[in-house]
């Protein structure tokens, strides 16, 4: 079962819920995955306290140019939906890298072959283990604008292995990243909080989320701050205690297990396994 | 004058620092909503919608009728938008990307590029200042373009009404539209708030405000919560670190109403009236921040 956290917002408490859940379900004796698909900003590691193990490259295509066989004609310029090659006048054609998706359209339209595969690194997948779960994530490079390739890449990672529950957690947002790592889940928790943000983004989300049929419950972090009409399956009070676990690197889970906060999240655990 | 307010880690405080920025400014500025997923600005600024677009920056790839399928098509599109269902390639279309590689190796043109809706352009006259936004279609792509189309519109806003400031509120992330949003930028002011994430992501996103060399400087949000982190972030930004908002549960209780925090009574509120003061008389050593012309 593969079951994304997610929410729109920023901020909003999605990686710590997820860490938690997933490290009440290894607690409870399933074997878990845990992909951190938030490849701009992956933080599931420092909410953990762990560091980024087994690096892997992840790299994408992008044109390298034969300047003697490039008869400067610019159907590779004319054919680059992104603008990334531009042309000077009389010049062989010049890359923007930061625009360039690796689609390879160019190799396709150049007619001389004055275009080879280049492969440039834009991030890597890493994975560790922790609490009984096994952690994957990625990293995008900076100025590289493919996260979603990077997320793909540690999806396909994360499901070579035999899991039990595979927990994703998206980054914030509600575009193709976030998409691409919703793409396959059974089910989603959508994290928000009562604020006029956290309403709004909400609504996106769920936008997304209908659109791809994917079934989701709401979970409300910090509930106490305002009221709302929201219609939650699980509500976190605002609470020193979970502030004190963020700051310390451990999962409330793990150290204080007789938390209300915990007991909550413990108890959504063993609904989801029912 | 184009001042971009980024942070890596969502929720942060860019949407804060940007509101009180626009409505404590006295200079004339135009601000950006440049997160487009989520856009927020337009909450705590409701106004008249002086102008409405409709966006079609993306195209997505449609195979034909005729088409019967070609060998190795699947491989030809490196985004795994093409599948190929009974014998006939069928396209993906949240997958595609709309580069085109799959029309130009059709020898038959059964293979087009259509444009898509990426997305709306929304221009509102708010209390003192126009609101720029741009609003993705919940789960396209194309972000990167939708903020470089409103950057583009409130250029032109600024040139007619004679604007000194441009104030970009970006999304979170490093990715696309944080690229879009942060270049061509004259300043930079990164979100930090004292945990481990988000001081991590800030660095993230320094190396693109650096990689377009733009000058940046740090504020310090939610201060209070971990001494360890804040004297973390004032190593690792020593002499970047331009003002201290302190954590205060006013903040989130202003925001749950849709009132800019700026306009509250506890110590974040008047941090924040300080911190845009000293920005208005332009008494940062490292740069003055206001004062000048556009372009």
């Amino acid at each position: 079962m593969k079951i994304a956290v997610t929410g729109g917002k920023g901020g909003t408490g999605k990686t710590v819920i997820a860490v938690n859940l997933a490290v009440c379900l290894a607690k409870l004796g399933k074997k878990v995955a845990y992909l951190d698909c938030d490849a701009d900003c992956p933080s599931s590691h420092l909410i953990v306290g762990a560091s980024l193990q087994k690096k892997e490259k992840v790299s994408s295509f992008f044109p390298i140019i034969d300047k003697n066989k490039c008869r400067k004609c610019g159907m590779c310029v004319q054919n680059c939906e992104f603008n990334a090659l531009y042309q000077l006048k009389g010049k062989p054609p010049e890359l923007v890298q930061s625009l360039c998706s690796g689609c390879g359209a160019c190799m396709i339209a150049c007619p001389y072959g004055a275009i080879k595969e280049g492969k440039k690194t834009i991030g890597w997948t890493f994975s560790f283990r922790k609490y009984g779960v096994h952690f994957f994530s990625g990293k995008l490079k900076p100025s590289e604008p493919l996260t979603e390739k990077i997320v793909d890449a540690v999806k396909k990672r994360g499901m070579q292995g035999k899991y039990d529950i595979i927990i994703v957690d998206t980054a914030a947002g509600a575009h193709c990243q976030v998409v691409s790592a919703l793409e396959g889940c059974d089910k989603a928790f959508a994290v928000t909080e009562p604020t006029l943000f956290g309403r709004h983004d909400l609504k996106v989300i769920s936008k997304v989320l209908e659109k791809m049929k994917i079934q989701y419950e709401i979970i409300l972090n910090r509930s106490t701050i305002s009221k709302t009409r929201v219609k939650s399956v699980l509500q976190i009070p605002y609470d020193r205690k979970m502030i004190e676990c963020y700051v310390l690197a451990v999962p409330i889970v793990e150290k204080y297990p007789n938390h209300p906060i915990s007991r909550k999240i413990a108890a959504l655990a063993k609904r989801l396994l029912k | 004058m184009k001042i971009v307010i980024f942070s890596g880690k969502g929720g942060t405080g860019k949407s804060v620092v940007a509101s009180s920025l626009a409505l404590g400014l006295r200079e004339n500025i135009v601000l950006v909503d440049a997160d487009s997923d989520c856009p927020n600005q337009h909450l705590l600024f409701p106004g008249k919608v002086l102008r409405r677009e409709k966006l079609y920056l993306t195209k997505f790839a449609v195979i034909g009728k005729g088409c019967k399928g070609a060998k190795g098509i699947e491989k030809v599109c490196r985004f795994g938008a093409i599948k190929t269902i009974n014998g006939k390639p069928t396209v993906d279309k949240g997958k595609c990307e709309g580069c085109g590689a799959c029309v130009l190796v059709c020898p038959k043109g059964t293979a087009k590029l259509v444009p898509k809706l990426t997305g709306k352009l929304i221009v509102s006259q708010t209390g003192n200042f126009p609101l720029v936004c741009a609003r993705l279609e919940p789960g396209e792509s194309g972000t990167g373009k939708l903020v470089f189309k409103a950057k583009e519109a409130a250029e032109e806003i600024a040139r007619q009404n004679r604007i000194n400031t441009t104030l970009i509120d970006a999304p979170a992330g490093i990715g696309c539209p944080v690229i879009a949003a942060v270049g061509g930028c004259d300043y930079a002011l990164g979100v930090v708030e004292p945990t481990q994430a988000s001081i991590a992501n800030l660095e993230r996103a320094l190396e693109v405000v650096k990689h377009f060399k733009v000058p940046f400087s740090i504020i310090l949000n939610k201060e209070g919560i971990s001494k360890k982190y804040e004297k973390e972030i004032k190593r690792k930004f020593r002499g970047k670190l331009i003002a201290k908002i302190p954590h205060d549960k006013e903040v989130p209780l202003l925001l749950a109403k849709g009132v800019p925090p700026i306009k509250g009574k506890g110590k974040a509120a008047k941090a924040l009236r300080q911190f845009v003061n000293a920005v208005e008389k332009g008494t940062y050593k490292s740069q003055a921040i206001v004062g000048r012309r556009h372009g």
